[in-house]
């Protein structure tokens, strides 16, 4: 399902938590939408869910506005950090509750995530720790095989084991089905390999849309000796430095070819170090 | 449209079945100590009324159903238009069943109290004759389970409306919003008793009385919640 933001803005009283933002998202990929708080992002999932109107601009998936549309509707997911279900319900009742509701609803990939996260399906959710509750998130959100499918920081409280489970599941039901997944986190280094497109939003404003391939192409990290990599930075767009008794990496954008050429050690760059540069200097246009 | 109205109406009865369990469970047991007190004590009375409890509940769940209901169908992608149809039939089998349990229950103990000590209601005195009086239907000629068990539906679903669209304009308004609304109401209710209005209302209601009053009131009910559709249209989450 192809999604179009079209100049949307969406205002709280003074406070415009989306201001101007555009883009398009056409394939199915594994999208991150990356900012940090109070970006905007939020916000964005919660018009393209149907649960919030912009203020103005338009948000259409297939051409359609999906605000009290039930054709677009049944295909998208959001599965937000918290309150995402009655605490009244058990585990069983809320599943088949969402299993009538979206058509593409995976029962056998439900049970066998219940099993794997060890759910009790007759307790009332109210009585689950953070942890669990964050499970059934994500145990929704998987079944419910939407072609649209938003994560929310979908995984507070759970350990890292079970959030590892996690992202192997997603990528493995990714490849069997392509659909596009908007992912949107504050652990970045942990999921950013699985972003297949990256998406910053600052202050409500898209300050970044770019592939990920693409976005590690034109980055890079050097190490070397202080006084090489001093050298080798001087006339280049500098994202961070970090330094260690004689030695010192630098995030760098610009040509990987020319760092590969020098006797410099080459890596890629976080995308967290990315963002937070990019967030923080609002002034840095990136021509790709 | 037929299946997500079935997904919204599965999720309603599974969310809210705990407590219609809990209040009747609280009923019953309340109503199951009054009895076997009024057995076990000599010369004692009991007097209950099921009905007034299952109009409260219903007003408690229009409102509670709003903020704990609405917010979760739409994030499990319902639309309005069919959250508003479930929840209105939802509205009207719940008062239909209360108003069945209520009465059906009422009619078992009634039946079963041999020396009269279950009057089931007030005890009205008038020209010296006791009368017991626990149902609103005996004001009107025709007093029968179904009479009754209608009438119990009417006014269920009226109070079950009228607090549905309050607790609409409670959570699209906040405190402000709804403060103001219920200061408009008040001032406009002081104004019709002021002016006489109510007082003729109320007087053409009694001296009228009768069964049609409670089809009228059924209706009433439903154009309430008819017109809590405008609020809820275009409800946003918070």
């Amino acid at each position: 399902m192809k999604i179009n933001v079209k100049q949307i803005t969406k205002s709280y009283r003074k406070k415009k938590a989306l201001n101007n933002v555009s883009f398009k998202l056409t394939e199915p990929k594994i999208y991150g939408l990356l900012g940090r708080n109070g970006a905007g992002k939020t916000t964005f999932m919660d018009i393209l869910a149907g649960y919030q109107l912009p203020s103005s601009g338009e948000v259409m998936v297939d051409g359609k506005d999906p605000f009290e549309n039930r054709d677009i509707l049944k295909h998208i997911c959001l599965i937000k950090e918290g309150d995402n279900f009655q605490k009244d319900m058990n585990v069983k009742q809320i599943l088949k509750s969402y299993r009538l509701m979206y058509p593409n609803w995976d029962q056998e990939l439900a049970d066998m995530l219940v099993k794997e996260y060890n759910l009790p399906t007759k307790k009332r959710v109210k009585t689950f720790s953070k942890g669990m509750l964050s499970a059934v998130g994500v145990i929704v959100g998987l079944a419910s095989k939407a072609p649209i499918t938003i994560f929310d920081e979908p995984y507070i409280g759970l350990d890292a084991a079970a959030r590892k489970k996690f992202y192997d599941i997603l990528l493995e039901e990714f490849e069997m089905e392509p659909r596009t997944i908007i992912f949107s986190t504050h652990l970045i280094d942990e999921v950013s390999l699985l972003f297949e497109e990256i998406l910053i939003l600052q202050e409500g404003k898209l300050i970044l849309q770019e592939e990920t391939e693409k976005l590690r192409q034109q980055t890079c990290s050097v190490t070397g000796e202080v006084a090489e990599v001093e050298s080798f930075i001087a006339d280049k767009e500098v994202i961070k430095t970090k330094k260690l008794a004689n030695m010192m990496t630098a995030f760098i954008y610009g040509n990987r070819q020319e760092a590969e050429k020098s006797s410099l050690q080459v890596d890629g760059v976080p995308i967290q170090d990315l963002m937070i540069y990019l967030t923080e200097n609002p002034e840095v246009q990136l021509e790709w | 449209m037929v299946t997500e109205l079935k997904g919204s109406l599965y999720y309603l009865y599974s969310n809210l079945r705990y407590s219609l369990l809990a209040f009747w469970a609280v009923l019953m047991a309340v109503l199951a100590i009054s009895v076997i007190s009024a057995l076990l004590i000599e010369d004692s009375h009991v007097s209950f009324n099921l009905p007034a409890p299952m109009y409260l509940f219903a007003a408690i769940f229009g409102f509670w159903m709003v903020k704990n209901t609405i917010p979760y169908l739409i994030k499990m992608g319902g639309t309005r238009k069919t959250i508003f149809l479930a929840i209105g039939i939802f509205g009207v089998s719940l008062s239909l069943l209360n108003a069945i349990l209520a009465n059906v229950i009422s009619k078992i103990i009634m039946s079963v109290d041999q020396k009269g000590m279950l009057n089931g209601g007030l005890t009205v005195t008038e020209n010296g004759e006791e009368q017991f009086f626990n149902h609103i239907s005996q004001l009107i000629s025709y007093d029968g389970l179904i009479s009754r068990i209608y009438i119990d539906t009417s006014i269920s679903f009226m109070m079950f409306s009228c607090l549905f669209i309050g607790g609409l304009i409670f959570y699209k308004y906040g405190i402000i919003g709804s403060t103001i609304v219920s200061a408009v109401l008040f001032l406009i209710i002081l104004y019709a008793g002021n002016a006489g209005w109510l007082g003729s209302f109320a007087n053409y209601i009694f001296e009228n009385f009768s069964i049609v009053f409670f089809y009228q009131l059924f209706g009433v009910g439903v154009v309430v919640y008819l017109i809590s559709f405008l609020f809820l249209r275009r409800l946003t989450l918070r």
